[in-house]
């Protein structure tokens, strides 16, 4: 949900490469786990698609709310896939919309760092949740709103670190604005919440075997 | 135990909705009605050159970037989902 939304250009050469780099490395940890680990079977693979087709279907729809507001599905992406596999779509999901328009390609590299802040904090505080023995509608639905805020203080961060190019306003000043930003995107997580909140209630109820725990 | 902890659970949830949901409502007050980009560009303090306006769509609802490719991707994705899990089904 947290997505730069800048054109390319808005950051430095510098600035593009390193967030390029950086979440190059991040994905390739990411291979790795998934190899390392308990390998990719079908069923992975099958889920993984799914979560990306969904995910890449709704990050495209601007909706009517706060005058203009969009969803993609992070959190769900952690909870049924994990970090590892989460990694993997949200770099598949962000070149598609890059491919169709939606945000420059220069800032794919920072928007795949926004995005898996959001798909491991939310799978971490799912995870986490499951020790305490709450419902699962409220362990899903907390852990997209810990996901969604912890991403859109990436996003901050990154903006803020990288600077952006032409502009005359102080860090302090955009630091206000993309305050302002947040609040209002977390708006939008809460209904993003309480759908996935019911989405991973239904899956556990139908098919209990695509959560991990 | 078990209740308790349900219960609590969904107490802290719908206290964190509360939290968020007000935080929000008072950050679009402040800032006002804009669409996405508007808002994004406002926030870094860029002022775009020209103020055009972005397709209404249906009910408010539109589609960012072309719609054209969206459906052509998104349709890609859906084929090659149903071929995975007719091949994966139990």
């Amino acid at each position: 949900m947290a997505h730069i939304h800048l054109e390319d250009g808005a950051f430095t050469l510098q600035w593009i490469s390193i967030w390029w780099v950086l979440s190059i490395v991040l994905i390739g940890l990411c291979l790795y786990w998934m190899k390392k680990g308990k390998g990719i079977d079908n069923k992975t693979i099958t889920i993984a698609a799914m979560l990306t087709a969904a995910s890449f279907a709704i990050f495209q729809v601007n909706m009517p709310l706060f005058g203009g507001v969009h969803m993609n599905l992070t959190p769900l992406i952690g909870i049924l896939g994990g970090p590892a596999v989460g990694g993997v779509i949200v770099l598949i999901v962000n070149v598609l919309s890059a491919a169709i328009g939606h945000g420059g390609w220069g800032m794919i590299g920072a928007n795949v760092l926004v995005n898996m802040t959001e798909v491991s904090a939310a799978y971490g505080t799912y995870k986490w949740l499951g020790k305490t023995k709450v419902s699962t509608f409220a362990r899903a639905g907390t852990a997209v709103l810990i996901g969604l805020f912890l991403g859109n203080i990436a996003m901050i961060a990154i903006i803020l670190i990288s600077a952006v190019q032409g502009v005359t306003q102080s860090r302090v000043d955009m630091l206000y604005g993309l305050s302002l930003l947040a609040g209002v995107n977390m708006g939008v997580a809460v209904i993003e919440a309480v759908v996935t909140g019911y989405v991973v209630s239904y899956i556990e109820r139908v098919r209990p075997d695509m959560l991990r725990g | 135990m078990f209740k308790a902890n349900s219960t609590r659970g969904l107490m802290i949830f719908g206290v964190l909705i509360l939290v968020f949901l007000a935080s929000s409502i008072a950050a679009y007050v402040i800032s006002g009605n804009m669409g996405i980009e508007e808002r994004f560009n406002n926030a870094v303090g860029i002022h775009p050159d020209s103020g055009e306006e972005g397709p209404s769509g249906i009910f408010g609802f539109n589609i960012e970037g072309n719609l054209v490719s969206y459906v052509i991707i998104a349709s890609a994705l859906i084929i090659i989902c149903v071929v995975l899990y007719t091949r994966t089904k139990p």
